[in-house]
């Protein structure tokens, strides 16, 4: 009885969500039209701005790179603070912890239009504001890793006359290395999708291209610069599985 | 000489104290087993020695200085001069064989040279020779998850090797193996007592292991020391009143380690 409840509860909520999006309505309207639209416009590819195109995207996988990167190294130390099993102050922990909640909450869109007036255009607004976010992301997530590490490790450090630190660096670290490689290989994707956005706000990248040229109309420029994204995208993806294949 | 003074832990939640004022003096060169039924107290009472669990009350006296009052800094330096061995090894993940047994020298390295691992050629081959001690030396740089449990006992033999303490302490370090194993295992920690002049405390589950190896065996039950004498002493009633099974009074435990 139970569990036809909850279906009906989840096919209520299903009907209300559709309804006020549009898309229980979606077969009323003629999708043929996107279709039309797409298959007249969008093809063939303009591949003439290569160089162009090429350029903007090594901007944007070094906008996504630099900003996961230096999160991750200010993240990475200061999430040892924010775990509630490596014995350190209690307002150091609660502190931490809240810093990276603040951080997380605030969208990368947001965080880069706060930039924008005071640093003007550019990749900088961008990676500012994708460090502050991943520093929120990779703290809470390495936070509850070392939370979760096993006990044994640390006792053995500790038992030989280690420091806190080396409990860290010998005892945490080596069992949590595989899980925050693999999702800094996703928060990389993340960025990647997320520093597409943040070229519509003029962030450079692939992002502003694409939006620029598709304000023009130039649709099969814009089709050249989204198989673009799907060569990064994919690239990142097996780059990432190459790396957690050698750190196991 | 190693004393407990009045030990006394009980856990969060739990309405039993898992030591109950102990008092236990070990004498230097003792090697000293400790026996007990499963949550007799056993591993509690080893590890307050090092304070990797803290006791409610009590203190404990290592060669006249009270471990219990030290400050973190001081604790450290005390640590480096007690070895440990663990029932699950507790080893080094993802690091190899090698880079383990060089662990033994954390608390004597200074930081700047323990954090990135930069040890001293004498150092290394310290590492080698406990490596060589334990029939090791041709498995250094695997990793020590591809070890059996028996290879990853014997890597953590040579971390107290490298180690050089003066105490071992034992919680449970045979409970995991098959019994060729944990004889083999046994044999080297008696090494290390008779050859290296190490004291001994560990807890084991097995009584004739106790009988054969420990000079002097202690019985733990419900936190308190219901025995302290010699292997030949240990009689059946002595058995009784260590492994006696409050629900099942008929049925005394020791029976099925002697079997």
């Amino acid at each position: 009885m139970r569990t036809w409840t909850a279906l009906g509860i989840l096919v209520l909520l299903l009907l209300w969500s559709s309804i006020g999006t549009g898309l229980a309505q979606a077969p009323l309207y003629d999708l043929g039209n996107t279709a039309r639209f797409i298959a007249e416009h969008w093809f063939p590819p303009d591949f003439g701005h290569w160089r162009i195109a090429l350029a903007a995207m090594v901007d944007t996988l070094q906008i996504a790179l630099c900003s996961t990167l230096v999160a991750l190294a200010i993240a990475l130390p200061a999430s040892f603070v924010a775990a509630r099993n490596t014995g350190l102050p209690r307002w150091l922990y609660d502190g931490t912890r809240l810093v990276f909640n603040l951080f997380r909450a605030v969208p990368e869109l947001v965080l880069a239009l706060v930039f924008i007036p005071t640093l003007g255009l550019g990749p900088l607004p961008a990676v500012l504001a994708l460090i502050i976010h991943n520093i929120g992301v990779f703290g809470k997530m390495i936070a509850e890793l070392i939370e979760a590490a096993d006990d044994g490790p640390q006792e053995a450090v500790k038992a030989l006359g280690g420091t806190r630190l080396l409990v860290a660096a010998y005892g945490i670290l080596p069992q949590i290395l595989p899980l925050v490689l693999s999702q800094y290989f996703y928060r990389l994707e993340t960025a990647i999708r997320t520093t597409l956005i943040l070229g519509v706000v003029g962030a450079g990248g692939l992002g502003q291209l694409l939006y620029n040229d598709f304000k023009q109309f130039m649709y099969q420029k814009v089709t050249f610069e989204v198989l673009l994204i799907m060569v990064l995208v994919t690239a990142v993806d097996y780059a990432g599985a190459a790396v957690r294949k050698r750190v196991k | 000489m190693l004393e407990l003074i009045g030990l006394n832990k009980r856990y969060k939640g739990e309405a039993e104290a898992a030591l109950d004022g102990v008092h236990l003096r070990v004498q230097t060169g003792e090697f000293v087993a400790v026996l007990g039924r499963s949550g007799a107290g056993k591993s509690t009472l080893i590890r307050c020695v090092n304070r990797l669990v803290e006791p409610d009350a009590g203190r404990v006296l290592w060669q006249g200085r009270d471990l219990t009052a030290m400050s973190a800094a001081e604790l450290r330096r005390a640590r480096m001069r007690i070895g440990m061995v663990f029932q699950h090894y507790h080893l080094l993940p993802r690091l190899s064989v090698l880079t383990n047994a060089l662990a033994g020298r954390f608390g004597a390295m200074p930081r700047w040279r323990s954090l990135p691992g930069w040890y001293t050629a004498s150092e290394r081959a310290l590492a080698a020779a406990a490596l060589r001690e334990v029939g090791l030396e041709a498995l250094g740089r695997r990793r020590v998850e591809e070890l059996s449990g028996g290879q990853k006992q014997r890597v953590a033999i040579a971390r107290v090797l490298v180690q050089q303490p003066e105490l071992l302490l034992g919680d449970e370090p045979i409970s995991s193996l098959d019994s060729v194993t944990a004889a083999r295992i046994m044999r080297h920690i008696a090494s290390l007592h008779r050859e290296r002049g190490m004291t001994v405390l560990l807890n084991l589950h097995d009584v004739a292991v106790a009988r054969a190896h420990a000079s002097r065996i202690i019985g733990l039950a419900g936190g308190r020391i219901v025995y302290d004498g010699s292997p030949e002493a240990l009689d059946e009633t002595a058995l009784a009143r260590i492994y006696a099974d409050e629900a099942a009074p008929d049925l005394p435990i020791h029976r099925r380690d002697r079997g």
